[in-house]
């Protein structure tokens, strides 16, 4: 065989469109000098249809294909199958791109395509490129087999009761999840790819129908402006699209668990996977959303409706625990009754900080504790918790740093920090946390009230994708205090909340069938 | 606007605390006793005013924090400073004390005899009490002959004097000639008409003992009366709150357990003098009863009945007469006259104390006997 | 999605006619009553309350015929064009000291109550800040504000009336109606300007998404206040008595302070009622210096409000720090009341109404 070398001169833009040439050593040439150093695809040469036949080329990014599916099901019946069976391979000769695409093949996705940059990529996302000589069109096997953590309990998310699946890191096996809750037509996943050189699949989902079309539209101008090289993980959405960047709030709900997605989809909210994260975000949100678990329209309302005040409260008390201690034994002693303050007094005796130092002191070494224990491996961390919480609590106390009273304190704000149901909130109030101590250190109570007003200044005016932050308690829904502070029985919860503005407002018909 | 902001809070944070005094720096005054101990007044010399008169002793009564904390006996500090009034006391605290004086907490104030003849002493203290709004206006107020004696108590089973003190005043509930008064309802009548009563404390051995109470009539002590008057008081200001009467009944004392009072009032105009009809209903059980007849028989239960009546009805006679003698209408009838009949109010506004003294009192006592106890 | 045009609802504008005159008057107004008709105060202050629900209900006339021109443009109409700048300027001073005042007497109180020694003018400051960082937002962002802290108000409410309504003597307000009405009037006067606040209403018709329910919940939100107002004032005489309430300066955080909560976690409660009460006055004084800005910016024709907002920031902190002493303020606090304070919610909204009746007749 002769084999001709054509001078291929080629750089890579990625906004350049070389069309498939209808030659194909000069596509391989091409496709080769592309992919050159790259030593994880694998291009394989063949022929069919015998000695003498036409030639065949596919690429593909090992570990990333399908190899199995390619042996079988791609090279086996061109190969082989071909040789065996009619028609016989001279008649087909000049058809053979139709022939193979609707005969030979027996895999069921593919795509046909002509764009040499537009295959690469797909290639690189895992699919296999096949060139057949004398055609300008390339067939794109969907092989995408890469390896693939399997479901599992999400770990940031637990719940006693409801679905243990959670999200991977594979957008397909996400948009499943999620699909699999949703069998509605009218459920859409639009995906995009953002990203210059990462181009990382986002899926964006709502049900068209419910879904507020300007929240829709606002998203999709956010998503259109982003000019990054690459998406790593949902994470880089979620701030590429917020408002306020330099917020402590979270202006995006992020979640591991599919369950959670579909509800807020189901409510008329958007849902965003990205590929190679397992957080899917969501938008709007409100401050409402965070005190919310899956959890608590699975399990009885009036106790849903206890947790979630437990949570309120717990969240009150993980921002304003150290800083009402603050105020009250530097400040305001006459608020606790007579004999807490002669023990707090006593304890403090040997203390040589002020409260407020006490209380950064205490704060600090549990944030890093914290910390600590989660940048350690698993077993190691638990350990953390015990030197921290046993070792360094009782030392210190030992030692007359700190008064016993300030480690109650301390643990008090930890575990109601821990609480809230959104990991991304709850560090958000432990900044704020830190921001009342030091006013209740100046001003007291005051100090505090201050704060408060401050902080409430700030979140009135924050919105996400249009949505007040404080919705539905500011401005107040009162149709919504039925899935906010308070959880109705299903049987009441009738319309979907109001102030997500969906456009089917009805979520539940009458008894009867009827609207 | 933002730099602004961050200057100020960068101010703050260095210059700031102004009221910040941390918990273990203050002195928790539990209870302040005031006693007058001389009666001279030294002119200042100087061309302004020193600290020249010791004329009352105020001691703070002071719970010592770690050793409350650790369980010891005698918790309670007595810091005893003498002055001229008491915001010179506290200046002298200052000056033989590290930590501060905090009011917060103070629940009791106790007023020497002394104190409460001197009208100029007592006005100053009550009014430093009231014009502060750090001080606690639900403490409790309570006289006393003996200031050094009540101060130097050990309670036995309480550590802390204080509460003892006003855990007894609290017994109120349980007996029926013992009164307690917060500040509140202290002060407010004796701002506005310079009267009042409190309640007398005296040491007895080695226990604090409550008994009579002082009654105070322009600002200053006007006489002790004896406990006896105190329940007849009670019911007629509907201010009982339970305890005992103590009746005869055939010879026999017997106790009657009063758990509900109430009295209503009526007044009429008859020639020149008001004349007031006294209802009052009252429920209780029996306590104790040693004769051998049955006590679930209708008409022995309505004897005795009657003869607590009878009892009541003399009690009560007796205390509006003494009460009538003292000049001065200390049982809120003026209040009520002008609460509830106003025209007779307007009538005698002018001189009540005289129509005070000269009215007249029926009194009509239903009493109940509800319960006799589990035995026949 | 909220559409963004800075538009608020019905239930916001309640909000607003309820959260602004609920303030420091609050804190003397039972003495103050006491004074004047011992205790027919109740009485005043439902008599008190009906005069303004009639103010109200002309500002709700003259709003419904001219909305939603802006205030000052309305003014402009009504009386001519020297005549309504000059109305306007009086009622922009009118604002401008109120909030300077109320900022003083909070910080007057904040010092009696809850910090001793910190200088008034490091309490002013971060107060008028955040006031200012409120008022600039625009009157969307204050209203879902007024929405934000409504609950801890409601809180701060409930906490009063469940503490003190069992344990007080009740017959202290008989006897009923024994006054003579001259006095009843002069109640009257001192009740109704305790209502002073409502007027922001005046102001924000041209912010309504839709105005017509405005005369019913602001006459629902009246209402509400003077329950309040009238609980209050009953629980000051039940405890105290007239006579001593006369006494008192702060009769209302004097009742607060004498509560004892049984068996709580909490002794002194009254720091922390106070410290609620803060929130309230906060939203009177946004209100007003949001109030200031809006017919500063009519009347210099400056669209966006937020810059004058701070352009007369100095001016609220020199006002509020001129007064000496305590009762220098209450002095000063009085005579404006009796002068501005006539003109500016009682005498003006009338004589618009009148005026407009007048013209429309006309036309």
């Amino acid at each position: 065989m002769l084999k001709r070398k054509k001078e291929v001169t080629y750089t890579y833009s990625p906004s350049s469109k070389t069309k498939v040439s209808k030659d194909i050593e000069e596509n391989i040439e091409i496709i080769k000098t592309m992919l050159k150093d790259c030593d994880d695809v694998v291009f394989r040469e063949f022929e069919v249809g015998g000695d003498g036949g036409e030639k065949m080329f596919l690429f593909y990014v090992d570990g990333m294909a399908d190899k199995l599916l390619l042996d079988e099901f791609v090279l086996m019946p061109l190969m082989i199958s071909s040789r065996e069976v009619a028609p016989d391979f001279n008649q087909i000769k000049n058809k053979l791109y139709e022939v193979t695409k609707d005969n030979a093949m027996v895999v069921t996705d593919f795509k046909e395509m002509d764009i040499i940059e537009d295959i690469v990529m797909e290639v690189l996302s895992g699919d296999t490129a096949l060139f057949i000589s004398n055609t300008d069109k390339v067939l794109l096997i969907a092989t995408k087999a890469f390896p693939t953590r399997s479901v599992s309990e999400p770990s940031a998310e637990i719940v006693i009761r409801g679905p243990r699946d959670g999200f991977t890191e594979t957008i397909r096996i996400n948009t499943a999840l999620i699909r699999r809750r949703i069998r509605d037509p009218r459920f859409k996943i639009k995906q995009k790819r953002i990203g210059v050189r990462s181009k990382t699949d986002i899926a964006i989902m709502y049900i068209e129908d419910i879904v507020d079309k300007r929240v829709l539209d606002q998203l999709y101008s956010k998503l259109d402006k982003i000019n990054i090289d690459a998406i790593i993980d949902s994470g880089y959405i979620q701030q590429l699209i917020e408002d306020k960047v330099f917020s402590i709030f979270p202006q995006a709900q992020t979640t591991e668990r599919p369950d959670v997605v579909a509800a807020a989809v189901y409510e008329g909210r958007v849902g965003i996977l990205v590929d190679n994260s397992p957080f899917a975000l969501i938008v709007p949100v409100t401050i409402n959303a965070f005190f919310q678990s899956g959890e608590d329209y699975y399990s009885r309302p009036v106790i849903s409706t206890f947790i979630r005040f437990l949570r309120i409260i717990a969240g009150a008390l993980s921002i304003l625990a150290p800083s009402l201690y603050i105020a009250i034994t530097s400040f305001h002693p006459q608020i606790i009754p007579a004999k807490l303050a002669l023990s707090i007094a006593a304890t403090r005796e040997g203390v040589p900080f002020p409260a407020f130092v006490e209380a950064i002191i205490m704060e600090a070494t549990f944030e890093l504790l914290r910390e600590a224990g989660v940048r350690l491996p698993r077993p190691i961390g638990s350990t953390i918790g015990i030197v921290g919480g046993l070792v360094i609590g009782q030392a210190a106390v030992a030692a007359g740093i700190v008064s016993p009273i300030m480690v109650i304190v301390v643990a008090i704000t930890a575990i109601s920090s821990f609480s809230i149901t959104n990991y991304e909130l709850a560090t958000a109030l432990r900044l704020l946390r830190f921001i009342f101590m030091i006013a209740a250190s100046i001003y007291g109570l005051y100090g505090i009230v201050l704060s408060y007003i401050g902080t409430l200044i700030y979140v009135v005016n924050l919105k996400s994708f249009g949505t007040p932050y404080l919705a539905p308690l500011s401005p107040f829904y009162i149709t919504d205090m039925k899935d906010s502070i308070f959880k109705l029985p299903l049987k009441y919860l009738k319309t979907r909340p109001l102030h997500f503005d969906p456009q089917d407002i009805i979520r539940q018909g009458d008894e009867d069938g009827s609207k | 606007m933002k730099r602004l902001m961050f200057v100020f809070l960068a101010m703050l944070i260095f210059a700031g605390c102004w009221d910040k005094i941390e918990i273990e720096d203050r002195i928790f005054v539990y209870g302040i006793a005031i006693d007058k101990v001389s009666n001279e007044l030294n002119k200042s010399k100087g061309p302004f005013y020193e600290y020249v008169n010791e004329n009352i002793e105020v001691t703070f009564l002071i719970p010592n924090p770690s050793k409350v904390v650790s369980g010891e006996q005698n918790v309670f500090e007595n810091i005893t400073v003498r002055a001229g009034s008491i915001p010179e006391a506290i200046e002298k605290v200052f000056k033989k004390q590290n930590r501060h004086l905090f009011f917060g907490h103070e629940k009791l104030l106790i007023l020497g005899e002394a104190v409460l003849r001197d009208d100029k002493i007592l006005k100053e203290i009550v009014d430093w009490i009231d014009r502060d709004p750090q001080k606690n206006r639900s403490s409790f107020v309570v006289a006393t002959k003996d200031v050094k004696g009540i101060i130097n108590i050990t309670p036995k089973l309480e550590k802390l004097l204080v509460p003892y003190i006003i855990g007894t005043l609290k017994n109120q509930e349980e007996v029926s000639t013992l009164l307690n008064i917060d500040f509140n309802g202290f002060v407010s009548n004796f701002k506005v008409n310079g009267v009042a009563i409190l309640p007398i404390i005296n040491k007895v051995k080695d226990e604090g003992v409550i008994k009579n109470v002082f009654l105070i009539k322009d600002y200053k002590l006007l006489k002790e009366v004896d406990d006896r008057y105190i329940r007849g008081y009670s019911i007629l200001t509907n201010s009982l709150k339970g305890g005992r009467k103590l009746f005869k009944y055939k010879d026999h004392v017997l106790s009657y357990l009063i758990s509900n009072s109430h009295a209503s009032l009526e007044a009429k105009e008859e020639d020149g003098k008001i004349n007031f009809n006294v209802k009052v209903k009252m429920e209780g059980d029996i306590e104790d009863f040693i004769l051998n007849e049955d006590l679930l028989k209708a008409d022995i239960v309505h004897n005795i009945e009657k003869s607590i009546k009878e009892q009541f009805e003399n009690e009560l006679y007796e205390t509006v007469r003494y009460f009538q003698d003292t000049g001065y209408d200390y049982l809120k009838l003026k209040d009520w006259t002008k609460k509830h009949q106003y025209s007779l109010y307007k009538k005698y506004e002018k001189n009540w104390d005289e129509a005070f003294k000269t009215a007249k009192f029926n009194f009509d006592f239903e009493v109940k006997i509800r319960r006799v106890g589990v035995v026949r | 999605m909220v559409p963004n045009d800075d538009k608020i609802s019905q239930f916001q504008v309640a909000l607003i006619v309820f959260l602004t005159p609920i303030g420091v008057g609050i804190f003397t107004l039972p003495s103050t009553l006491a004074k004047d008709v011992e205790t027919n105060g109740w009485l005043s202050l439902i008599l008190g309350g009906l005069v303004c629900l009639l103010e109200i209900y002309f500002i709700c006339c003259i709003a419904k015929k001219y909305s939603p021109a802006k205030f000052t443009d309305v003014l402009k109409q009504l009386f001519g064009k020297f005549l309504g700048t000059i109305f306007a300027v009086i009622i922009f001073i009118y604002f401008l000291i109120f909030s300077a005042l109320e900022v003083r007497l909070f910080a007057e109180t904040t010092k009696m109550y809850l910090l001793y020694k910190t200088p008034l003018e490091y309490i002013i400051i971060p107060f008028l800040f955040l006031g200012i960082i409120l008022a600039r937002c625009g009157i969307e962002p204050i209203a879902r504000f007024f929405e934000a802290v409504i609950y801890l108000v409601a809180i701060t409410f409930i906490l009063v009336f469940l503490l003190y309504l069992p344990k007080s003597d009740y017959s202290n307000l008989l006897p009923v109606l024994r006054i003579h009405p001259l006095k009843l009037l002069k109640g009257v006067e001192d009740s109704f300007f305790s209502f002073s606040g409502f007027e922001v209403l005046l102001l924000l018709f041209p912010f309504m998404r839709d105005s017509k329910k405005s005369f019913k919940v602001s006459a629902i939100s009246i209402m509400l206040i003077t329950f309040i107002y009238v609980v209050i004032f009953v629980q000051c005489i039940a405890r105290f008595g007239v006579d001593y309430t006369k006494t008192l300066l702060y009769p209302t955080l004097s009742l607060i302070k004498s509560s004892d909560v049984p068996g709580a976690f909490i002794e002194g409660i009254e720091g922390l009622l106070f410290s609620l009460w803060i929130v309230l006055i906060f939203t009177t004084l946004a209100m007003f210096i949001f109030a200031y800005s809006v017919i500063a910016g009519d009347l210099l024709k400056q669209k966006e409000a937020k810059h004058i907002v701070i352009l007369f920031l100095p001016a609220v902190y020199i006002v509020s720090l001129l007064p000496d002493n305590i009762a220098s303020t209450f002095e000063l606090v009085d005579k404006l009341i009796k002068s501005l304070g006539y003109f500016v919610i009682l005498i003006l909204p009338t004589l618009m109404f009148i005026v407009s009746k007048i013209k429309g007749e006309r036309a």
